[in-house]
């Protein structure tokens, strides 16, 4: 890691290679230097408020349950009070496909912004592991010293301290993370136990843990150059009026010092280049490098100002407003989207409002499809009740509609329980006598919670019986039949 | 190096239709997962697919079933009717099978609260089972048999009694037959049910002729009687035949032949009848047929029909008649079938299952 560093000062970045690899294929060592400025304030508070939502969810209670608890072992996803079951996972399919909507909605009006304000990869290497570093190593060129330096018990020291901190941090983002499977209260319990005893969960955190420490402290931008699908795909969403972060070249071009009137706006400090996280130079145009972290931004408005220029060299614009001219935001593929988006929220509300607190199934019982005994005609059901409040609720079963006569529910007077969230498999007998049977039908079930306004499921079945020809003893007779 | 930034790649001489490269090398971290993967790849295959050594998903299933089985087994080998009555003496257990019993969707649906079932309150439609408090056992009185019939329902299918095993699990089957057993005395008298199935026998008819409508008709056919000498003429076997025919088949195929629309398929005029070899009919009686099938080019699926086996209720010559008669009657013209074709048939045909339309139809019948 030694020789890197070095050879990054001499580095200039380029369109036609990755400055963080080396030519022989060796990663450099980037050591981004510090910009401040209000776009880094803002994206500190918006990273700051991510991280206290994804560490708080799993211990703010709604409703009982933790604000998120994707109960795996039981199939039971809780999320913001509300109970999901594996049945109505379907849904699903709407926040997933709508989350991956948004995402191209935006990024065909802001470009990248969601990899540089909110990706969690980046609020944590930028907001967490970068800080660390810096309140330990010192600034870059400090940081660049200390990695050149000899191993003295000093650098030793800091090292230790550093490398400690990142994994700390690490295991406990890794630990939130299973929290939300597990919740809270398990999570706490299991790591008081031994690691044999829950070794899965343990290895699942172990494996987090090490890919963190790993992916932050060495691996860095590189995952977002190389790996992530979702910056190649917000790229390829990028159009000539999309927002971007952009260098003004009419305004900044040709470079040269503050002193000569016949320069640019830009004096070629290269501060926009030494803080570059992924070691571009923004001024070479729109690259597939840029995570749009807006810090090339703060570096340049902060040279500007001192040099009382107006700022804005470098800043957000979409390609058509660098070069003068106007951008528009309302243009055939923003409205479609937006039209597209508001139909799938539309039939997102819809699927949700259909789903209810109850879900009931009634199949016919393993066996005979009817009994006969006593002038009785019995069909015999299985019936599958589920529970999805977070009460304890009783239900009821009743025949729905025009039922024809005789026909009857065994035992149906009695209402039964079910416990919060759980599910419950009778038998539900009904029955008529044969005299009234004349022939197989249809009829509804109605299971109902046994209260004012309560949930209810409607199943239709069938009644089978023997066919009424074959009902009086006189058609068994052969006689009647044969020819003589 | 030439007077170049090392950033800077150089482009390679290869020119193809205007494009050049450049010599690029891939990332070191990128190069060292792709060996791992090399790696890995090998060991895989070695221990997968060579040398057997990693478990299969299907390994991993059996043995965790072969676990649960074998604890399910213990269990079970442990119990005896010994240990049965001590238990119908603890009242721990015997309080936990009465709660299940008592359940509002378990046994006392059928046998009652007092566990005597219709015998007590015959006014109640929905009381449908055996008494289990009298000393009358229908299929054994002792507590194994009890247990036997928790577990596994009523040896006869046409009966409502589900086996609840797979719903309550062993050791509850265990708690109620402990309950049920409370309700008794070691040694006490025991007398056996007037509609008992014979002892170490099959339970009567009921389970050959399974879950088709007609099984649950009340009134069983009886079987057919056989002639005292075996008929030698075709009219003498066409007879035989319909004294057959209007004992076993006429209960879904009726009188006339034109079977049930809908129900069951007619024999007269039937494609499958007439055929010139009766060997796809011979099956079908022996094992029976399910499924969807074609008749006469159309399709006959309005529900799929079922055709019990008749391989234990009808012999060779029996069946040999029947079809005879079958193929000679409702306007139907064939070949007579002979009691060694069946025979023949009955002997090497391995299939146990009753047929489908595409199975059976691999058997040349012309």
């Amino acid at each position: 890691m030694n020789k890197p560093s070095q050879a990054a000062g001499k580095t200039t970045p380029n369109l036609v290679s990755v400055t963080t690899i080396a030519a022989d294929g060796s990663r450099r060592f980037l050591h981004p230097a510090d910009s401040k400025g209000p776009f880094l304030l803002w994206r500190r508070i918006a990273s700051m408020l991510l991280v206290a939502v994804y560490v708080l969810l799993p211990w703010i209670p709604v409703n009982g349950y933790p604000a998120v608890f994707l109960d795996v072992a039981n199939r039971r996803f809780h999320l913001m009070g509300l109970t999901f079951v594996t049945q109505d996972l379907w849904v699903g399919f709407f926040v997933i496909t709508g989350l991956a909507f948004s995402l191209f909605y935006i990024s065909s009006l802001f470009g990248r912004i969601w990899c540089g304000w909110t990706c969690p990869y980046t609020v944590f290497l930028e907001h967490i592991y970068r800080r660390i570093e810096r309140l330990i190593d010192g600034d870059a060129p400090a940081r660049r010293k200390l990695e050149d330096a000899p191993w003295t018990s000093q650098k030793i020291t800091k090292r230790v301290l550093k490398h400690g901190l990142y994994i700390v941090v690490s295991a406990i983002i890794a630990h939130v993370f299973l929290a939300y499977f597990v919740s809270i209260k398990e999570l706490y319990r299991w790591m008081h136990a031994a690691p044999a005893n829950h070794f899965f969960a343990f290895g699942v955190v172990a494996f987090l843990t090490v890919c963190l420490y790993g992916s932050f402290s060495w691996f860095r931008e590189q995952f977002c150059i190389i790996m992530c699908p979702y910056g190649r795909l917000q790229s390829a969403l990028t159009d000539d009026d999309t927002v971007v972060i952009g260098y003004d070249k009419k305004r900044g071009e040709p470079r040269g010092k503050v002193s000569d009137p016949n320069a640019g706006a830009c004096i070629s400090c290269n501060r926009c280049v030494q803080v570059c996280p992924t070691g571009i130079d923004i001024r070479n145009g729109l690259q597939l490098e840029c995570i749009g972290c807006a810090a090339c931004v703060d570096a340049c408005d902060e040279i500007m100002t001192k040099v009382n220029r107006p700022k804005g060299l470098i800043r957000y614009d979409s390609l058509n407003g660098l070069n003068g001219k106007r951008t528009r935001y309302v243009r055939p593929r923003t409205i479609l989207y937006t039209i597209l988006l508001v139909i799938g929220a539309v039939v997102f509300s819809f699927a949700l409002s259909t789903l209810k607190p109850m879900r009931a199934l009634a199949k016919r019982m393993s066996g005979s499809p009817y009994f006969i005994a006593e002038g009785i005609v019995r069909n015999q059901f299985s019936l599958h009740v589920m529970n999805e409040r977070h009460e304890k609720m009783s239900y009821r079963v009743e025949l729905l509609g025009d039922v024809p006569p005789g026909l009857q529910l065994v035992g149906a007077n009695v209402p039964f329980e079910v416990g919060a969230l759980e599910e419950i498999e009778k038998m539900l007998i009904v029955s008529m006598p044969n005299k009234d049977f004349k022939t197989a039908f249809h009829f509804k079930i109605n299971v109902k919670e046994d209260r004012p306004n309560g949930a209810n499921v409607i199943r239709e079945v069938d009644f089978l019986g023997p066919d009424n020809r074959l009902q009086n003893n006189d058609y068994l007779n052969p006689d009647q039949y044969l020819k003589k | 190096m030439q007077n170049q930034d090392d950033n800077t790649p150089q482009l390679r001489d290869h020119i193809y239709d205007g494009i050049q490269e450049y010599d690029q090398k891939l990332p070191n971290w990128w190069l060292f997962t792709w060996y791992i993967t090399i790696v890995f790849f090998v060991i895989y295959w070695l221990g997968y697919y060579q040398f057997k050594m990693i478990a299969t998903d299907e390994q991993i299933i059996d043995t965790a079933i072969a676990k649960i089985d074998d604890v399910r087994k213990k269990e079970l080998d442990s119990i005896d009717d010994k240990k049965l009555w001590a238990m119908s003496q603890d009242p721990v257990v015997v309080a936990a099978g009465k709660a299940t019993f008592m359940a509002a969707d378990k046994c006392v649906v059928c046998h009652g609260a007092d566990a005597m079932g219709k015998k007590t309150h015959p006014e109640n439609l929905t009381l449908v089972g055996l008494p289990l408090a009298d000393q009358e056992w229908k299929y054994g009185g002792k507590p194994l048999d009890v247990l036997k019939l928790v577990r596994k329902g009523s040896p006869d299918v046409t009966k409502g009694m589900p086996a609840w095993e797979p719903v309550l699990g062993t050791k509850r089957c265990v708690e109620v037959t402990a309950y049920i057993m409370s309700l008794h005395k070691e040694g006490e008298p025991v007398t056996v049910a007037p509609d008992a199935p014979p002892a170490g026998g099959a339970p009567a008819a009921a389970p050959v002729v399974g879950a088709t409508p007609a099984a649950a008709a009340p009134p069983v056919a009886p079987l057919a009687p056989m002639p005292a000498v075996a008929p030698t003429t075709l009219e003498g076997q066409i007879a035989e035949g319909q004294k057959v025919y209007m004992a076993v088949c006429f209960a879904c195929h009726q009188p006339t032949g034109m079977g049930l629309p809908g129900m069951f398929p007619p024999l007269a005029g039937s494609d499958w009848v007439n055929a010139p070899k009766p060997d796809r009919l011979i099956r079908i009686v022996l094992q029976g047929i399910s499924g969807p099938i074609t008749l006469n080019g159309a399709p006959f699926n309005t529900p799929a029909p079922i055709m019990p086996p008749q391989s234990a209720v009808l012999n060779d010559s029996q069946i040999a008649w029947a079809l005879t008669y079958v193929r000679n009657s409702f306007g139907n013209k064939a070949d007579a079938v002979t009691p060694e074709q069946v025979k023949a048939i009955r002997d090497s045909e391995k299939r146990a299952l009753p047929w489908t339309e595409a199975d059976i139809k691999l058997i040349p019948d012309r």
